[in-house]
């Protein structure tokens, strides 16, 4: 979600090496070496001389993994993602790598693109290293960035007359189905959004700008769902009483349930208690994207860095296979009254998706499973499932 | 948060890897999107869910991996991971006949709950271990066309064949996506399986442009 993304194939400096220097990038591509592009932001007072750009394209250095010379014949390394600059350039601070991208050239083989901050050389002023955005965290952030603006109070005025509404309506809609709650509500967060964009200040610029019109449509829904979330959640929770009652008889009768009896890996083990305690926030959040971003924390606290026993070297991958039986156990022991309420809210009324949602929908599908595995009765079964952590020094 | 404008020509795709057991699934996503330049040495590999961005002759393409569960035990749980996937990666270990058996039965399963919607390729792992064949090459390929699959012959270990297998799989994924939208603008906006919500613009220069992805 926080990562930085441009369109390289756009970049200024990406088009003049492909454009006015055709002999340098075809001998470049052809052998497969790493560009390092300067991002948008850092390119302000650049000089696009042959010498500069040169020293932007990378050969690996045999035998030394992170070692790469220029083919002007400069030094560099690049390691967990920082640039350092060695023997050849003049200056050495240490250059973050905003992302990587596969190209290819004309024969289909990749090469690889990075997108770093700042220039290697040629740089001469210190230009803006990553374009600002406006970053949403609080709900009097949203409010400012949605009523700050001149006109802002009255198409407040319009949005909660519309939220004041569809509360109204909302009592007619309860023990109705599910799919009537989300359209509902779908449909007035279109109408807010219809609202907010008729400001002369967001319309133009929001259409122009993708990313501006993602922070409209998230502060909008973060506005609009707050204000109607004790109403609604409880609709939601009465639509899914019955998945949920279900799966509560369960998890009542597994109150003994310990971590070997799920099969969690001895070496994740430590890591339950502090995904249980960032779960255990998950009813204090109003938004689906604060929820969303609760999930997110307590599955990355799941992965956090283990110490191997055995130092062989290798890495621990934690596959679907480690995170599933994790989440399992915490489904049972955390004592959620509404999992399937709090999924469906997550999954179905967060209409303000970003282009990158893609990890968010892997946390969620993780979840549902562990809601449906648990909520199946596999717990029979899955108690046979175990070779592993039977000297798991977890206790309750 | 967002960062920067990412244009219409952004493609995202969701590959699922399906497989028995120990075909070497995790082994070919983590090859495959290997960082060279981090220290693999201090973090968890995250191995479950992983990003790649391409940009394959000016399309950007952002593949969201999916790895499935590959225990027995959750075998059920398959359509939560696969569903709304635009490929599928059927990998098999040629060294054992039984874990290609398990992909036809995969492709079955695929093909009845997603249709042709779905790009499928089939991986013919550990072929460093082509002396240990137990699945001719000929009988898996010609099965692979059979059923609009394209094989490739792989190795996790020797790092062999993967790009190819992701790169053709992307630019299926585009083609297919190409055709929905054809589709699409001809019959005036198809529903999609995704929830969208349009937001019109009103102003006449712009015609009605839906913002959400
Ligand atoms: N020789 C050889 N071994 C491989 C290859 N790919 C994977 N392996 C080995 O096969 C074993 C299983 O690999 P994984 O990648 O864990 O297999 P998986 O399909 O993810 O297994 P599950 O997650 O249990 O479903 C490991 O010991 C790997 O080292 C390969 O190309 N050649
Ligand atoms: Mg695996």
């Amino acid at each position: 979600m926080d990562l930085y993304d441009e369109d390289l194939s756009e970049n200024k400096f990406f088009r003049s090496l492909a454009d006015k220097f055709p002999n340098l990038f075809d001998v470049a591509t052809c052998n497969r070496c790493t560009i390092c592009v300067p991002c948008v932001g850092s390119l302000l007072g650049f000089k696009f001389s042959k010498e500069n750009i040169d020293s932007h394209v990378l050969v690996p250095v045999e035998e030394k993994p992170c070692c790469f010379v220029t083919v002007n014949g400069k030094e560099l390394t690049i390691q967990s993602n920082v640039v350092t600059r060695g023997n050849g350039f003049t200056l050495t601070d240490p250059i973050p790598v905003l992302f990587e991208e596969t190209f290819f050239n004309a024969n289909d083989e990749s090469y690889m693109v990075l997108c770093i901050a700042q220039p290697l050389d040629g740089a001469t002023a210190v230009g803006d290293s990553q374009s600002k955005d406006s970053v949403l965290n609080s709900f009097t952030d949203y409010t400012t960035f949605l009523w700050g603006e001149t006109g802002g109070e009255k198409n407040k005025k319009l949005v909660d007359q519309a939220i004041g509404s569809f509360i109204g309506r909302l009592h007619h809609l309860e023990r109705e189905s599910l799919t009537k709650h989300i359209d509902a509500t779908s449909d007035l967060f279109t109408k807010a959004m219809q609202i907010v964009l008729k400001n002369r200040h967001l319309k133009k610029p929001a259409f122009q700008d993708s990313a501006l019109m993602e922070n409209v449509k998230i502060a909008v829904e973060a506005y609009v769902l707050h204000c109607v979330y004790k109403p609604l959640f409880a609709g939601i929770c009465s639509c899914l009483a019955a998945h949920d009652e279900q799966l509560n008889k369960i998890t009542r009768n597994l109150h003994e349930l310990q971590l070997r009896d799920v099969g969690v890996r001895l070496e994740f083990c430590r890591n339950i208690p502090r995904a249980r305690k960032e779960l255990g926030y998950l009813m204090s959040y109003s938004t689906p994207l604060g929820k969303l971003n609760c999930l997110k924390r307590a599955v990355r606290s799941l992965m956090q860095p283990v110490q191997r026993a055995n130092q062989t070297g290798n890495p621990l991958a934690l596959t679907t296979d480690d995170l599933l039986p994790m989440l399992i156990f915490l489904v049972v022991k955390m004592e959620m009254p509404n999992w399937w309420a709090n999924l469906t809210y997550m999954t179905s009324f967060h209409f303000a998706k970003s282009s990158n949602h893609d990890e968010y929908g892997f946390y969620l599908a993780c979840l549902e499973a562990a809601l449906e595995h648990v909520g199946a009765g596999q717990m029979e079964a899955l108690m046979d499932g175990v070779e592993t952590a039977q000297a798991c020094f977890f206790s309750q | 948060m967002a960062t920067s404008s990412s244009g219409a020509r952004d493609n995202s795709f969701k590959i699922v890897l399906l497989g028995e057991g120990a075909v070497g699934k995790t082994s070919l996503v983590l090859r495959y999107v290997e960082n060279k330049f981090n220290d693999k040495h201090i973090t968890t590999l995250q191995a479950s869910f992983l990003n790649k961005k391409l940009n394959i002759h000016g399309k950007r393409v952002n593949l969201a991996i999916w790895d499935t569960a590959g225990q027995e035990r959750f075998h059920a749980l398959g359509p939560i991971y696969y569903r709304d996937s635009n490929g599928a990666i059927l990998v098999y270990d040629i060294t054992d006949e039984d874990s290609f058996q398990k992909v036809k039965s995969w492709v079955k399963e695929l093909r009845k709950m997603l249709g042709s919607d779905i790009a499928l390729c089939i991986a013919g792992n550990k072929i460093d271990l082509e002396k240990d064949r137990h699945v001719p090459a000929e009988e898996a390929e010609s099965y692979a066309k059979s059923v609009g699959a394209k094989h490739f012959h792989t190795s996790a270990k020797l790092d062999k064949g993967i790009e190819e297998l992701f790169l053709d799989l992307s630019k299926r994924m585009l083609e297919k996506a190409g055709e929905v939208e054809q589709k699409a603008n001809g019959t005036n906006r198809s529903t999609s399986a995704r929830r969208n919500v349009v937001i019109v613009d009103d102003e006449p220069e712009q015609k009605s442009r839906g913002c959400c992805s």
